[in-house]
């Protein structure tokens, strides 16, 4: 059977598992790694690196280091998430034809959703190595409280990284199944996922091997990286209160600020107070100053707090509307590297009133999840099922600012929903539907997914026509919008107009741009190879050549010389043709010494 | 609120769409969860405007799924001929059918039983279940009868939506109905000994189907019948609270007239506020308010009036123009408050041409009140603007020509 990738794509790290014999496995990178840091770069050389190797560089490359394109994901230029990551990342964001993003590296700009492409194709990689064979079928998870214009962008990411998206899911839902699957069990289950960009909380029933998902709720834009910007805005603003200078305005000082945040972050888990020390930060007068800063856990949760309040509240309110008690949950875990610092156990563990499950990863463990879904929808043997559901509103636009709800959030997914329309002027031709999705079911907040136009509807008085439109929601969480004359029965034609979404003549291009770079690896790849090879191959005839040299002719000797000559000026100017014809000869001259050899 | 389950049928917005339409004395369904049924009642959405954009339509409609196209037509040929029974069978009548029978539950299934089912059901006819397999025919079917079957859990499964839906459909049978539909199998016919408990005779089994049919048929029947005249089921918990709110009204609206007579302006306008907001259609309660507020405008700003005329004799200049302040912004309409207010600013202040401006506003609101003129003529006279001062003696004398002093002023200033 065909083997199928669970791939979690995190705003910081990623992670890839796929399912064997007797559960899923997480996949570790190269370098022995079980996550990968979602981290692309464009080296001088022109050359992409992806991951740990991308991360290395990321204090002199800053410019060209892309990292937590999650946060600009689905969203239009002009948002205010979006600006405030142009604020403080020293790449370039800037705005597309049509309002999306766009992220400038190594001299061009890509889409979003190529830069995710990049780190998938990195994960899909890394699952090949493992496997020892192509991989295509995967499975991607998103934050639950993504929206449908987030959700197909990281779907076409996927198009672009040459996988089939066989299905999106919930990164909460994803990691209920994996804690399932290992402790099995039954009862009301609470997930807190707290990640590096975002942040989702979900309360799941689960029982008799179906995980039905109650209630979800989150934040797109509250996670690891808002508690290091806290730490960085601390050290800079001391900084600047000692010294005068805002280190933020530096990319570089900021770069270094950044890691020495996040390590200081980590470290405050399991220490009471760290010293954070960064020589060389910058020069005042032209002498060199540093920085050194004492951070105390106290401190740190003073700093964050309001942060973790948040999650708390976001946490109740999902409480609420699954109307459930605090008591009536089983089990409550924890998911998402963030979760490990203190203050957040300790807020969560005191708002559900009971002790946290332990004994999960919680950086694999939605990987992990992915993976199994992944094999439940190929196999269906398994005995599995995900009942997942809605986040969010999705209604239309309606006179005064307000949005009627169509599908209310919360609703199993897959779902349909009828509705009747029809016309306000007499012979109207055309029905404009605004689909919007949110919470606030307001057109000021809430997100605008697309515009639907219902053409040709025949001349009619106005209030006459009848025209039924469905809308519906896939398991992916994707929303459909179809429409139907009721009267003639026809189906009418509508048209997407979906916001920052790509068009299939720029998702071919990008596919396109993807071969292309592989042909190129992949020739860089097999004229590094040769090289290799004529390499140790000169070295090998070397070394037998000594004692060779009694045995042999003058004149093989010579031709020995001229050949091995040859290969040092192929092996300077690495022409491809001139090393393979090099190969060849002194893979002769090394097979006539190695029989001379025996004699 | 606390719900024991997310799925309601009432969406927080029906309420508020349902008020708006209560204006005009009807109500419009904006959502209906029976939804298998196109609703009687269009949501008319105003905001449909007339725009055809040609650049927009030529574009293709995106289609990224990489699934087969299945085209609906085709047998289902990665169906087994159980499935295909089986879904057959799930689907015939479906429309017709309660939610306990989509949940192949009794009436008197507990909780657990619900959910058991629906668990049990969700596994055979999810969608994910048939993922990426060629269903032909049966991929709508599939897709009605999921959503059948899980719009059953979300009514039958939260205690409060399936009282209601119990209320629905078996409103006046009540609890007798499990038993008489038990009664009729059970029970042979009369004349016909049953032979032993598992042996029915043929002729037995088919009579107690057909009679079995028959009454399932009639219940359907008032039941639709029913359904039909029945407004929707949260329309009936919104006729509830109208009725409550217009019952607080008219008890506001009593209490409102009880404080009047007491004197107590104040609180009856309160009063009618709050039996107009209950209720908007009541006319009389709109009325009230009106002449409420006014009379308690009224009499609010005579008393500021006198308390400033008690601060003035006090000489304290300051409390008297607050006072007199708060009385103009409490009854705009009255001159007398802006002519006092001016003449305080004028005589105890520095901020002459503020206290012109009130005087002014006196006379605009009162233009034949000559003491108001004569004042706002002397404010003139002594501002440096004589030609105003003059036009304004003049006036008086048009309406009074006896009026010496305005003729001494006059000839004062020519």
């Amino acid at each position: 059977m065909e083997k199928v990738i669970g791939i979690d794509l995190g705003t910081t790290n990623s992670c890839v598992a796929v399912y064997e014999n007797k559960g899923a496995v997480v996949i570790p990178n190269r370098g022995g790694y079980q996550t990968t840091p979602s981290i692309v770069a464009f080296a001088e050389n022109g050359k992409r690196l992806v991951g740990h190797i991308a991360k290395r560089q990321a204090i002199t490359n800053a410019d060209n280091t892309i990292f937590g394109v999650k946060r600009l994901v689905g969203r239009r230029f002009a948002s205010p998430e979006v600006q405030k990551t142009r604020d403080v990342v020293p790449y370039q964001v800037e705005e597309g034809t049509n309002g999306e993003c766009l992220v400038h590296g190594g001299g061009r700009a890509y889409t979003v959703q190529e830069m995710s492409a990049f780190v998938l194709m990195e994960m899909k990689k890394i699952a090949e190595d493992y496997l020892g064979s192509a991989v295509e079928k995967a499975v991607i998870t998103v934050p639950a409280y993504f929206n449908d214009a987030q959700r197909t962008a990281t779907k076409q990411a996927g198009q672009v990284a040459g996988l089939d998206v066989i299905r999106i899911i919930n990164e909460p839902t994803a990691a209920a199944i994996a804690y399932g699957q290992e402790k099995g069990g039954v009862g009301n289950l609470a997930v807190f996922d707290l990640g590096g960009g975002t942040f989702d909380v979900s309360i799941l029933a689960v029982a008799d091997g179906v995980f039905e998902v109650v209630s979800t709720s989150g934040d797109t834009f509250l996670g690891g990286v808002d508690f290091d910007s806290r730490i960085i805005d601390y050290l800079a603003e001391s900084f600047e209160a000692q010294h005068g200078i805002n280190l933020r305005e530096d990319k570089v000082a900021l770069q270094r600020l950044r890691e020495a945040a996040e390590n200081a972050k980590c470290e405050l888990s399991f220490k009471r107070a760290v010293e954070v020390t960064l020589p060389f930060i910058a020069t005042k007068e032209g002498q060199p100053i540093h920085l050194q800063q004492t951070l105390s856990r106290a401190r740190f949760e003073e700093l964050v707090g309001d942060l973790v309040e948040r999650c708390v509240e976001i946490s109740r309110l999902t409480l609420e509307n699954a109307g459930l008690r605090t008591d009536e949950i089983a089990e409550v875990i924890l998911v998402g590297g963030q979760t490990r610092t203190p203050l957040v156990q300790e807020r969560v563990e005191g708002f559900f009133g009971k002790s946290l499950s332990k004994g999960i990863n919680p950086d694999e463990v939605v990987a992990l999840g992915a993976a199994i879904q992944g094999q439940a929808l190929v196999d269906q043997g398994m005995e599995m099922l995900l009942l997942d559901v809605t986040p969010m509103n999705l209604g239309i636009a309606t006179v005064g600012g307000a949005v009627t709800t169509m599908i209310a959030k919360n609703t199993t997914i897959p779902t349909q929903k009828r509705h009747a329309f029809t016309t306000v002027h007499e012979n109207q031709a055309t029905v404009k539907i605004k689909v919007m999705q949110g919470e606030a079911q307001s057109q000021a907040t809430d997100a605008t997914l697309g515009e639907f136009l219902l053409s040709g509807i025949r001349p009619a008085p106005a209030g006459v026509p009848d025209i039924e439109v469905t809308f519906g929601i896939d398991a992916d969480g994707i929303v459909s919008v179809k429409a139907r004359d009721v009267d003639t029965g026809k189906e009418q034609s509508i048209v997407v107009a979906m916001s920052g979404g790509l068009s299939d003549a720029e998702l071919n291009r990008m596919i396109d741009d993807r071969d292309a770079f592989q042909v190129q690896e992949k020739q860089e790849q097999e004229g590094q190879e040769l090289l290799y090879r004529v390499e140790t191959l000169h070295q090998k005839v070397l070394d037998l050549l000594p004692s060779a040299e009694a045995v042999i002719t003058g004149e093989q000797l010579h031709q020995i010389m001229d050949v091995l000559s040859e290969a040092k000026g192929a092996m300077s100017s690495r022409n491809q043709d001139e090393l393979a014809a090099c190969e060849q000869r002194l893979e002769e001259a090394h097979s006539s010494l190695r029989a001379v050899e025996n004699v | 609120m606390s719900r024991r389950h997310p799925r309601v049928l009432r969406h927080p917005d029906s309420a508020a769409s349902a008020t708006v339409g209560s204006d005009s004395g009807e109500f419009i369904a904006t959502d209906d969860d029976f939804d298998f049924e196109v609703d009687d009642d269009l949501a008319e959405d105003d905001d449909f405007e007339f725009e055809l954009d040609d650049d927009d339509v030529d574009e293709p409609d995106v289609d990224f799924s990489a699934e087969p196209a299945d085209d609906g037509s085709g047998d289902g040929e990665d169906l087994t001929p159980d499935q295909r029974a089986a879904i057959d069978t799930a689907c015939d009548g479906i429309d017709t059918k309660t939610f306990y029978e989509v949940l192949l539950l009794p009436k008197t299934a507990d909780a657990k039983a619900v959910k058991r089912s629906y668990y049990r059901l969700s596994k055979e006819y999810h969608p994910d279940k048939f993922y990426r397999k060629n269903l032909g025919r049966y991929k709508t079917q599939l897709e009605l009868l999921f959503n059948k079957i899980t719009e059953a859990y979300r009514v039958l499964g939260d205690y409060e939506t399936r009282e209601e839906y119990d209320r629905m459909i078996f409103p006046d049978i009540g609890t007798d109905t499990a038993e008489e539909l038990d009664a009729i199998t059970v029970d042979a016919a009369p004349g016909e000994a049953s032979v032993s408990v598992d042996f029915v005779p043929d002729a037995l089994r088919k009579k107690q189907a057909a009679a079995l049919e028959k009454k399932k048929a009639e219940l359907a029947r008032k039941a639709k019948r029913r359904k039909k005249a029945q407004k929707p089921v949260f329309m009936q918990k919104l006729q509830k609270q109208l009725a409550a709110r217009i019952a607080k009204s008219r008890k506001h609206m009593e209490a409102g007239k009880k404080k009047q007579e007491d004197g107590d302006t104040q609180a009856a306008v309160t009063h009618f506020q709050m039996a107009m907001s209950l209720d908007p259609r009541n006319q009389k309660a709109k009325a009230a308010f009106k002449r409420a507020s006014a009379q308690h405008r009224n009499s609010r700003a005579e008393t500021l009036y006198r308390e400033a005329q008690d601060a003035k004799l006090a000489e304290d200049f300051k409390a008297a123009a607050a006072k007199l302040q708060e009385a103009v912004e409490c009854k705009p309409t009255k001159g007398k408050y802006y002519n006092e207010f001016g003449k305080l600013i004028i005589e105890h202040t520095l901020q002459h041409r503020v206290g012109l401006e009130q005087l002014r506003k006196a006379v605009e609101l009162e233009s034949r009140n000559v003491p108001y003129i004569m004042d706002l003529a002397a404010a003139y006279a002594d501002l440096g603007m004589p030609s105003n001062a003059v036009r304004a003696y003049e006036r008086v004398l048009q309406m009074d020509k006896k009026n010496s002093a305005a003729t001494k002023a006059l000839k004062k200033l020519k």
